[in-house]
């Protein structure tokens, strides 16, 4: 029995993110290398003593090499290494990608400050949308500190999470409107903890202004998306 | 074991999971929003009933509840249908198996919740401390339902079989 299984790129986990892009590079990069060993080849032509005729004559024979046009990538790739190509070589990262628990222990991570910011905002959510009404607003402050340990348990996991996987993650669009959404979901959190924490009982018995009641609304909103495109990631 | 196994590979199920091109995503996208439903109320209930947040009254525990059922009834739904997808995985994956101990767990200490504590609760004070049999029992609670959750997210990773 394989106790632990080879840890990143498992299954439906790690579909082909970003493939074309991969490939794309691979060829561009395979042509360069065929391009550099033409020039190196020419160059130390005129000063190599002159080869025996049955291997000038082989030479002769062989078919003309076409080289195909490198494709440029869309871009700044030839730059250098930029700085997801350094992130994805860092010291995390490759904990992340290639160690035994890396991977699993920032993924159990990062459920876990799912539930805790995802699970405890619902509710605040819900109750300022008076669906609790019996809960008094000011006590939701104190679960509110805890989805924010949640929020940072998930930013800090999701970050080693990204440096593994920097260069070709950057390019899905699931990942960007998940990212998108968080980053307005805590937003909405920040303005809504700052909310009632000014108003701590003024907005007693269901008193409590629209807009923060859409903002409330929108939060849902914004978590359950971020769900929705952050399981997606791992399969367009 | 493996005559059930057999069993669900033949059920039309099995087949509705593994031909339907999205059936996987979308119930797993689902059991993301069971678990979060699930874990947020535990979460608010059990720190509640270890004593702590006690600007929130009691009464609260027994508002959240029926959404911490919601969220356990899509999660029973959804992993019911992951587990006909794909029996043989999970039979023999360990952190599936540990999952699975520590739902029963979970379920045994919500009993014990509902026949032993909940019927006193009406003669507690709304801001009142727990006693240490309660706190016990959230406790257990919260490390069980956490840990479903860790186990969970772990079946693609560890004792694979």
């Amino acid at each position: 029995m394989i106790w632990l299984r080879r840890a990143k790129p498992s299954g439906s986990e790690q579909k082909a993110i970003g493939t074309g892009m991969t490939a794309r590079r691979f060829i561009f990069g395979i042509a360069l290398l065929l391009l550099a060993g033409l020039a190196a080849a020419d160059d130390d032509a005129d000063t190599r003593p002159p080869m025996d005729e049955r291997r000038v004559a082989a030479a002769l024979q062989m078919p003309e090499v076409v080289i195909p046009p490198p494709e440029i990538p869309p871009g700044p790739v030839e730059e250098g290494p930029g700085i997801l190509e350094r992130l994805e070589d860092s010291s995390l990262a490759i904990w992340v990608a290639e160690s035994l628990w890396g991977y699993p222990i920032v993924l159990g991570l990062h459920a876990i400050g799912l539930a805790i910011v995802v699970g405890l905002l619902i509710f605040i959510d819900l109750r300022l949308l008076n669906l609790f009404g019996d809960i008094r607003l000011p006590a939701l402050l104190a679960p509110m500190k805890l989805a924010w340990l949640g929020f940072l348990i998930n930013a800090l996991s999701g970050f080693a999470l990204f440096s593994s996987q920097a260069t070709s993650i950057i390019y899905s669009a699931p990942f960007l409107i998940k990212i998108s959404l968080v980053l307005l979901g805590a937003l909405l959190a920040f303005h809504i903890q700052r909310q009632v924490s000014r108003n701590p009982d003024s907005w007693e018995s269901g008193a409590q202004p629209a807009s923060i009641k859409a903002a409330a609304a929108i939060s849902l909103l914004c978590w359950m998306g971020a769900i929705v495109a952050g399981r997606l990631i791992a399969y367009l | 074991m493996d005559g059930m196994v057999i069993w669900i590979l033949s059920t039309p199920l099995n087949a509705w999971m593994l031909s339907t091109p999205w059936a996987w995503p979308i119930a797993e996208i689902l059991h993301f929003m069971g678990l979060s439903l699930l874990l947020g109320s535990m979460l608010i209930i059990d720190i509640r009933l270890a004593g702590h947040w006690r600007a929130m009254s009691l009464n609260t525990v027994h508002r959240l509840l029926p959404w911490t059922i919601l969220g356990f009834a899509i999660n029973l739904i959804t992993g019911t249908l992951f587990f006909f997808g794909d029996p043989e995985r999970y039979v023999a994956n360990i952190g599936f198996k540990i999952k699975m101990l520590l739902v029963v767990i979970a379920g045994l200490n919500a009993i014990w919740f509902k026949l032993r504590i909940d019927p006193d609760m009406a003669s507690w004070g709304p801001d009142q401390d727990s006693s240490s049999q309660v706190k016990v029992v959230a406790y257990i609670s919260l490390v069980c339902w956490f840990g479903v959750l860790l186990f969970g997210r772990l079946i693609p990773y560890i004792g694979t079989g």
